[in-house]
């Protein structure tokens, strides 16, 4: 075992399913240091794994679960993980985070990561525990839903494992499957695809290893403080309302994308608001492991058993966007989405797309017109199975565009092939800039740039070179969190972020690190992401938005006449470029290079 | 005297929840009145987004949903919507 610092292991096992054989691989502290866990060690470890441009979905790709040194330790909302591959809907990197109890038991195991290569022959499980790895079949799996495989899971191998799921969508390789546990999800960019392609269904862990903390009374005594604080106004909204508390909002704002992004609000909204849905219904509240703010409000669905988890981004993108204002419709593609293990932004994206398409005439598939719920529902069905129109809508809207053509590219709503959140980029013009230079597409999870929108040191609609550096510091500030790994909910609880972090740091592993320390390690691993998407083909073209935005206004609500000229975000960008010490296409100069790693 | 014109204030999100209404009229020259005169009729959301008749970090004002402010010097026109909610606007 290697000598290295508390919270951390100091190793990697590297396994390779297609011979069914796994290695210890060391990290070293250095390493740590620089990229702390989850997405940065993530993009370091892929670094290492990759050598030039690589297929996604073929057996050499490598698929990442990283833990982070906060994982186990008493620190509220730190039982997360990061997945991290190469996107097979970007083609560029792509990490996805989730929380679940599979976060502590992995790293349990006595590894920071896990990184998994090659194919099997036949649908297989992998067992991953502090003795060993092994494979077992998976016929009996292959097909089930993600809640049905977790049920059979269980049943054959006990409570004593966690597992990570995909669902048919996966096992189909749809671009944007997602991989699932306990109900969360790591959504974003087709991960599940990637566990698909090597014909694995699940993955199930089981460790005790003790882990270690350098200075425990004081994290302790941290950890109560932060869980106090957590109780507080700062995340009221989280608790009380959820994410979906932002849909009214966004409506009143002008900033909620309404039917392909035409418009920035929605007739229906109140209906799906959830003030609306707890007048009618009984809703739950539930937390992923280790969480004391709990902003998962689950909801019921018409004629079914199970409640569904209710979203800001899912009620958008299965709502708005698609123009559905059912709410029980809503809610069952929701959850839909959830059992067949496909990720509800760009499914919502992709099939608001085509019913933008057919409306114009330009794709003849009957039914795919807004506000049409059962075309929705059926439409996510037939996505998972890959089956008639369910096969092109399963590409993602930039590879469906590409097929349709006709001029369909310029409101197709993806960057880099992500499908868009629900943040009208017209109008919250920083936010804009975040999707636009995200190295995963446009992702509101990784720039937080809205909330310079959100603010009275911006004018949302009119966004300029002032703004450039709040949007940045929301991205390092992204980064960072995803690497020690905290959830973003947490972010109003501190009065200065990178400091706390850093005694975060500091109490589990003992170095001698500080606020400043910090945000040059999340600089390190943004400029070590897109290192890496360079060397995967990445073009300065990339980081722009759909035509849509850049050639038209907004015409009603609150927001109507804003408008995000070509010009303006191009200076945007090369303001940020320049700010990130980059060259002014986006190059990170040679000098970085030697610094970087 | 001049008369302070009326505004709407339409409360969004939490605080809709806490005010327990959608809106309120109320008489105001600039923010500083207004918010006073919100904690007046509203005292249940002193300590959510107001504090001692201010408005609290983390909460803003729109101006008619197109700009957001927190100077509470800024004067108030007739009929002006102010929407009143949480800066925070994760998802
Ligand atoms: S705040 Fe919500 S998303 Fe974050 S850890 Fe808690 S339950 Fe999970």
């Amino acid at each position: 075992m290697t000598n290295t610092a508390p919270g951390y292991f100091g190793r990697y096992l590297r396994i390779d399913v297609s011979t069914g054989t796994s290695e210890a691989t060391p990290i070293p502290e250095s390493v740590l240091r620089q990229y702390v866990g989850g997405v940065g060690l993530g993009t370091w470890i892929l670094q290492q794994e990759t050598e030039g441009p690589i297929d996604p979905l073929s057996a050499e790709a490598p698929l990442e679960f990283c833990f982070s040194p906060l994982v186990g330790s008493p620190l509220t909302t730190s039982a997360k993980f990061a997945v991290v591959a190469k996107s097979p809907l970007t083609n560029r990197l792509n990490d996805s985070l989730a929380s679940s109890h599979f976060a502590i038991t992995g790293k349990k195991t006595g590894y920071d990561a896990f990184v998994i290569v090659g194919k099997c022959d036949s649908p297989q499980i992998l067992m991953i525990t502090e003795e060993g790895i092994s494979l077992e079949d998976a016929a009996e799996l292959w097909g089930q839903t993600i809640p049905d495989s977790e049920e059979t899971l269980k049943e054959n191998y006990g409570s004593e494992f966690r597992y990570a799921v995909i669902g048919p969508a996966g096992e189909n390789l749809v671009r944007y499957a997602t991989i699932s546990h306990d109900g969360r999800h790591a959504g974003r960019g087709g991960l599940g695809a990637v566990l698909g392609s090597k014909k694995l269904k699940a993955i199930g862990v089981r460790g005790n290893r003790r882990l270690e903390f350098a200075r425990p009374e004081e994290l302790v005594a941290l950890s109560k403080s932060l869980s106090k604080k957590s109780f507080g106004p700062a995340t009221e909204k989280y608790r009380e309302l959820g994410t979906a508390g932002n849909l009214l909002v966004f409506n009143r704002l002008g900033t909620l994308p309404t039917r392909n992004f035409q418009a920035g609000e929605f007739e229906h909204a109140v209906d799906l608001a959830p003030e609306t849905l707890t007048l009618s219904r009984e809703k739950a509240r539930k937390s992923c492991a280790a969480c004391t703010i709990g902003c998962e409000h689950l909801y019921p669905v018409k004629d079914r058993e199970k409640p569904v988890r209710l979203e800001y981004e899912n009620l958008f993108a299965l709502g708005p966007l698609c123009g559905v204002g059912e709410v029980d419709q809503v809610l069952r593609a929701s959850q839909l989405c959830d059992e067949l293990g496909i990720d509800t932004i760009s499914a919502g994206g992709t099939i608001a797309f085509a019913m933008e398409c057919a409306e114009r005439g330009l794709l003849d598939w009957p039914g795919y017109e807004f506000g049409r719920g059962e075309t929705l529902l059926t439409a996510l069905e037939k996505i998972a199975a890959r089956r008639e129109e369910g096969n092109d809508l399963a590409e993602g809207s930039r590879l469906l565009s590409q097929q349709i053509g006709q001029g369909s590219e310029a409101f197709a709503p993806h960057v880099k092939g992500l499908e868009l959140p629900g943040y009208e980029p017209r109008a919250l013009q920083s936010m804009a800039l975040g999707f636009a230079v995200g190295t995963r597409g446009a992702d509101h999870n990784r720039s937080g740039a809205y909330q310079n929108d959100f603010s009275d040191r911006a004018d949302r609609m009119q966004v300029t070179e002032q703004d450039v550096a709040a949007a940045i510091e929301t991205e390092d500030e992204a980064a960072l969190i995803d690497s020690l790994i905290l959830c973003k909910f947490l972010r109003g609880v501190f009065e200065d972020k990178f400091a706390e972090m850093a005694e975060m740091l500091a109490l589990v592993t003992g170095w001698d690190v500080d606020g400043r320390k910090l945000k040059s390690t999340a600089q390190r691993i943004i400029e070590l992401k897109k290192r890496y998407n360079i060397a995967q083909g990445w073009t300065p073209a990339e980081d722009t938005l759909p035509d849509r935005f850049l050639s038209s206004a907004l015409e009603q609500g609150a927001s109507a006449g804003a408008s995000l000229p070509r010009e303006r975000l191009e200076r945007l960008v090369r303001a940020y470029n320049l700010e990130r010490g980059w060259d002014a296409d986006g190059y990170p100069a040679e000098a970085h290079d030697q610094n970087s790693v | 005297m001049t008369e302070s014109p009326l505004v709407t204030v339409e409360f969004l999100g939490i605080v809709r929840q806490r005010a327990g209404d959608e809106r309120g009229e109320f008489a105001a020259k600039n923010l500083r009145e207004l918010w006073r005169a919100v904690a007046e009729q509203y005292p249940q959301l002193e300590g959510v987004c107001l504090d001692a008749g201010t408005l609290k970090n983390g909460y803003l004002a729109s101006i008619d949903g197109r700009r957001f402010t927190r100077n509470s010097e800024e004067s108030l026109s007739p009929g002006e919507h102010i929407l009143l909610l949480s800066a925070d606007a994760g998802g």
